[in-house]
């Protein structure tokens, strides 16, 4: 049974060194949980590990939401009909709440490179993208999110901005965007754009869930690592969604050097508190007019 | 450029470690550079007795031969890893780690055997009453854990260069209390091969061209101590 959207507040990607604490009930201020498909899903050898076991038992009592990296959204490859028929047996197992993957490639040439690559942003990128993501709802019998990605790169192919891309993708696809401000903020540096700008040109009726990670700095470029904590810009970035957009359900991406529970459940609580302090101050903005 | 011709040329110099043109390369390189560094740390990961026997470098060298022989064409990592054990049986690594694709049979059999659900066994009781005309007749279902392991080396592992050329049969199995290893007869291994296909004890019998029934009766006690089968089915 699926939850009350609005019931969906603040989220964690769930990994396994916290698997325990979600087992049986669910730690304060978590009321939903991602996890990512393709370590759930069968393998094409039929192989189902254990782990599918652990994550009915997390359903049975919390809202989870399934997050692909290998749908390869934007390959010119034809889409996988067996990983499309795997992901489809999760859904009706698990029914998530919902299911996202990446505005990105994965692999071309039947090969996987397990990266999320980018794309240019061209005409031709968007018809592709579009058609493609119609084939997978279409298949999937529900709209799906797509999120934008970090990337280190711009081809000099590309026509339109990235946040013009994405808009346009989503729109004629008539999917929901799951908006990662971390990306967001890494590329703004990355390639010299206002991320402020970004922000603004999205519709908030396509945005259904936002993503919020750490990053590095290496050779002067930002590396979106779900390494760290999160930096100080990116909750800034977060403020302004929540500004912006009202509260959507948003959560903390920790896949490198995850720490005990208890630390990285502080910024969860972080995201709670600028949730709040934004939606009261929208409030108190409300009542003045 | 079309987008088809710019990603297998993208692809093309990730695996090349090349950069395409009109790419800042100290941009291109994070990608470039992320893939093999992903790629082997998965792979060490599912393998470490495998990177302890053959050291850092040649492991390093091994990743790089195997990924560009067998590219992914998996949705997950972890499926990668399941095609190293054939590749170390290829003439060049096998010449020169000859106990290495057994080595890699035996990791990833017990990392597939963990990571595999245990399942409380039914009750056999019944199946003792059967005649032999009917216990030919049986398929018997298998815990998800079981794999059997044909070996043609004994590893050492404290000193893996003085591992042994011998032929060596295992089942792998989680039971309630964990991941064990047991030791089979040549003649029990070819018999559970077979059985595990779900195929009857009589059809396995006519295969092997072997009517020893009764040299079975302690292996399956012993199989179905230890939980190996879920359940069985008569096939009439």
């Amino acid at each position: 049974m699926h939850t009350n959207h609005s019931k969906l507040k603040t989220g964690v990607g769930l990994r396994s060194p916290h698997l325990d604490q979600f087992l049986n009930s669910s730690p304060n201020n978590v009321s939903w949980v991602e996890v990512v498909a393709e370590n759930y899903m069968e393998h094409e050898d039929h192989f189902q590990g254990v782990s599918i076991a652990n994550l009915e038992q997390v359903r049975s009592h919390l809202p989870v939401i399934l997050h692909g990296v290998s749908l390869s959204i934007a390959s010119t490859d034809p889409i996988k009909a067996s990983h499309m028929k795997r992901l489809k047996n999760l859904i009706d197992r698990i029914q998530p709440e919902w299911v996202s993957d990446h505005l990105c490639w994965t692999g071309v040439d039947g090969e996987n490179l397990h990266d999320l690559l980018p794309l240019p942003f061209t005409r031709e990128a968007i018809f592709h993208v579009v058609d493609r993501i119609k084939q997978v709802q279409d298949y999937l019998g529900q709209r799906i999110l797509i999120e934008n990605i970090s990337s280190y790169l711009e081809f000099t192919e590309s026509e339109i901005t990235e946040w013009e891309f994405l808009k346009e993708v989503a729109e004629r696809s008539d999917c929901h965007i799951l908006l990662d401000v971390n990306n967001v903020y890494v590329n703004s540096i990355n390639h010299g754009f206002d991320a402020q700008d970004y922000l603004e040109a999205l519709s908030q009726d396509r945005i259904q869930q936002i993503h919020i990670a750490g990053h590095v700095e290496r050779n002067g470029v930002l590396i979106d690592t779900h390494s760290t904590n999160v930096r100080k810009e990116v909750w800034d970035l977060y403020r302004e969604s929540v500004r912006l957009f009202g509260p959507i359900p948003a959560m903390i991406e920790r896949d490198a050097d995850i720490p005990e529970w208890e630390e990285l459940e502080k910024e969860v609580e972080m995201i709670s508190r600028i949730t709040t302090e934004e939606s009261h101050e929208a409030e108190k903005v409300a009542a003045r007019i | 450029m079309k987008l088809k011709k710019l990603q297998q040329e993208f692809k093309a110099a990730i695996k090349n470690d090349a950069v395409p043109e009109n790419l800042n390369p100290l941009r291109f390189k994070v990608y470039s550079q992320a893939y093999w560094i992903r790629m082997e740390e998965s792979l060490e990961e599912d393998f470490p007795l495998l990177v302890e026997a053959l050291g850092e470098d040649s492991f390093s060298e091994l990743v790089e031969d195997f990924l560009i022989h067998m590219p992914s064409k998996f949705s997950s990592l972890s499926e990668v890893s399941k095609a190293l054990p054939n590749f170390l049986s290829n003439k060049e690594w096998s010449k020169r780690y000859p106990y290495a694709a057994d080595l890699a049979r035996i990791e990833i059999s017990e990392l597939l055997s963990r990571q595999s659900r245990w399942i409380k066994p039914s009750d056999f009781t019944e199946l003792s009453k059967f005649s032999q005309e009917e216990l030919l007749k049986v398929v018997f279902y298998f815990q998800p854990s079981a794999r059997l392991l044909r070996l043609d080396w004994s590893i050492d592992t404290n000193e893996f260069a003085r591992s042994k050329k011998q032929k060596l049969f295992y089942l792998i199995l989680k039971e309630k209390c964990g991941l064990k290893t047991h030791p089979l007869q040549e003649f029990e291994f070819k018999i559970l091969e077979h059985l595990i296909q779900k195929d009857t004890l009589g059809s396995v019998l006519e295969k092997l061209e072997t009517d020893a029934p009764l040299r079975l009766g302690e292996s399956f006690r012993k199989w179905a101590e230890i939980g190996l089968f879920i359940s069985y089915e008569l096939k009439m």
